[in-house]
């Protein structure tokens, strides 16, 4: 039987419960279906030397079914990329209980919650506030260092006192295949993978509500992860990581403005495994590409470390109930000494940046918005720069309502 | 005199619903003290008979209406939107959410996607939500008070807000 079927045969397992909980009602909820959608058109409008320009589009969708009872919630998505071949996946499947209105188990694949936006904004492109996300190159993909999705238990809890609020979450998950070709760390194949192993992601957060019912919030999340390295698969070699991410944010409201600041925090280290002098030896000298391995090798470096900054500054202003907007200062910075910098640079890793976006968004309809935003990425280090115009289109729709 | 005040009370609260301004209980209240013996009608919060003794809040029956979990005394109460008239409509969104159309719509659908809240079912057809209501021994909702004092398995939890009826 395959990983699907025990998928399968676990959210039919989860219905009856979902039935028995609902006994007061007089007709069965079979739940509702949600699309949110965007059609993205990038143009670079200036480009590193040795790239050439290019113009981008991009079609999106999301699938949402929610469905249960306020009791057993079932929460399921599903992503369809026209470009991303990889993207195209069972994004999230959650199977939840609610002994009480404050406190919420998830058992199943959802969205890592170590960084404030990500837990936020990932799902449901109409809602972001902007058309990218901020340093998502520099963390989740293409090069990314952390898994967008995790599969295990989270638990959420809130605390009232009188009109102000106290959320807590703690979350344990498989050790995600991490890193930098991955998109998520399992397939819908893999969704209850082997638990026996080590391999553990564990994240808790708190945070503050002014107002319970308001979006202004203050928190922080810290998460721990030791999973395979898969950077250096080729070397056919098993790398393990162990990283911890520290993750403190504000976000406020103030009449028509909103500011949300977040500094990250990640500390890496990557255990050398058996086998790595030898294989080491015999990397060609010559190619440069291959010098860290050779020098590591060398010095007998047991384990490799190393620790990244990022922060970010979005400021929003609603002009009325249509016209928003917005602005932010992107910073990514590697923690390692200038001259390391500059000997990253020569292969090409750019290990401290700069991004500024600004851009509008025009909501029309119901649920449909219009955003054109401008980026502008800096190296600072290389001094190369890339600005590109992004043009989307995105809409959130309710299914048969 | 009585007669220009009357009037001049039913122009301020029907331009007040009509613009949309945020209108909180203790704008209610000045309302209810302007038009003084103007106050014709009541719309109240109600379930079925046989429901939980609720003690709601503002602030809980804000969150129940905004599709959040509220529990009664045993089961998760089940908010019922009555839009069947303008009015009705406009007192949902300006006294029970407190917050506009477009946020509302927002809000819930973003609730929807991050935890899985149901979005509260709204009803057009009166008659539609009275059937619901009474199958439902979780279901609350809001009604005119005329309305509510014709339906036998009823009962009142409380009044939600007093004014005057406008018509439709």
């Amino acid at each position: 039987m395959t990983k699907s079927w025990y998928s399968i045969l676990g959210v039919l397992f989860y219905f009856p419960f979902i039935l028995l909980a609902d006994e007061l009602s007089p007709t069965i909820d079979w739940g509702h279906v949600s699309l949110f959608g965007q059609l993205v058109h990038s143009d670079e409008l200036s480009v590193a030397p040795g790239s050439y320009n290019e113009k981008l589009s991009d079609a999106s969708l999301g699938i949402l079914y929610t469905g249960g009872s306020a009791r057993f919630p079932l929460l399921a998505e599903y992503f369809y990329d026209s470009e991303d071949n990889e993207k195209r996946q069972l994004n999230r499947l959650q199977l939840g209980w609610r002994p009480n209105e404050n406190t919420t188990f998830w058992l199943g694949k959802f969205n890592n919650p170590n960084l404030y936006w990500h837990d936020r904004y990932h799902d449901g492109l109409y809602f972001s506030p902007s058309v990218t996300a901020p340093l998502e190159s520099a963390i989740f993909f293409d090069g990314g260092v952390t898994a967008p999705q995790i599969s295990g238990l989270r638990i959420d809890h809130a605390i009232q006192y009188q009109q102000s609020e106290w959320r807590f979450n703690l979350v344990a998950a498989n050790g995600p295949e991490v890193l930098l070709d991955k998109k998520s760390d399992v397939d819908t194949d893999d969704f209850f993978k082997d638990i026996s192993n080590d391999q553990r992601l564990y994240v808790a957060g708190l945070s503050f509500l002014p107002d319970a019912l308001a979006d202004t919030e203050f928190g922080m999340r810290y998460s721990k992860v030791k999973a395979p390295w898969n950077a250096f698969d080729y070397t056919g070699l098993e790398f393990e990581l162990d990283e911890s991410v520290f993750n403190i944010y504000a976000n406020v409201e103030i009449d028509s403005w909103r500011f949300l600041f977040s500094y990250s925090k990640f500390e890496q280290e990557v255990q050398v495994p058996n086998g790595f002098t030898a294989y080491a030896s015999t990397l060609d000298l010559s190619d440069p590409i291959n010098a860290s391995f050779i020098l590591a090798a060398n010095m007998g470096v047991q384990v490799l470390s190393g620790s990244l900054n990022l922060r970010y500054l979005h400021v929003e202003y609603h002009l009325d109930d249509h016209w928003m907007m917005y602005a932010r200062e992107e910073q990514f910075e590697v923690d390692v000494p200038q001259q390391a910098k500059i000997a990253l640079a020569q292969f090409g890793v750019d290990s401290e940046y700069d991004k500024h976006i600004a851009g509008f968004r025009y909501d029309f309809r119901e649920s449909h918005a219009l955003s054109l935003q401008y980026s502008n990425y800096r190296s600072t280090i290389s001094g190369q720069e890339q600005s590109t115009l992004h043009l989307i289109w995105s809409f959130a729709l309710e299914v048969g309502e | 005199m009585n007669y220009l005040r009357t009037c001049l009370a039913k122009m301020y609260l029907i331009s007040s619903l009509i613009l949309g301004g945020n209108q909180t209980f203790a704008d209610q209240r000045h309302t209810n003290e302007i038009i003084g013996e103007a106050v014709k009608e009541n719309i109240v919060l109600v379930c079925v008979k046989e429901c939980d003794d609720l003690m709601l809040s503002p602030m809980r029956l804000r969150k129940l209406f905004l599709g959040m979990p509220v529990q009664g005394k045993r089961h998760y109460l089940k908010p019922l939107v009555n839009v069947s008239d303008q009015q009705l409509e406009n007192v949902f969104y300006q006294s029970v959410v407190a917050m506009s159309r477009k946020s509302f719509q927002a809000k819930t659908l973003m609730q929807q996607l991050r935890f899985a809240f149901a979005v509260p079912k709204q009803f057009e057809d009166q008659s539609v939500l009275f059937t619901e209501l009474e199958k439902l021994p979780t279901g609350v909702t809001y009604m005119w008070q005329r309305d509510a004092d014709k339906i036998k398995n009823i009962r009142v939890i409380r009044t939600l807000w007093q004014g005057v009826y406008a018509g439709n």
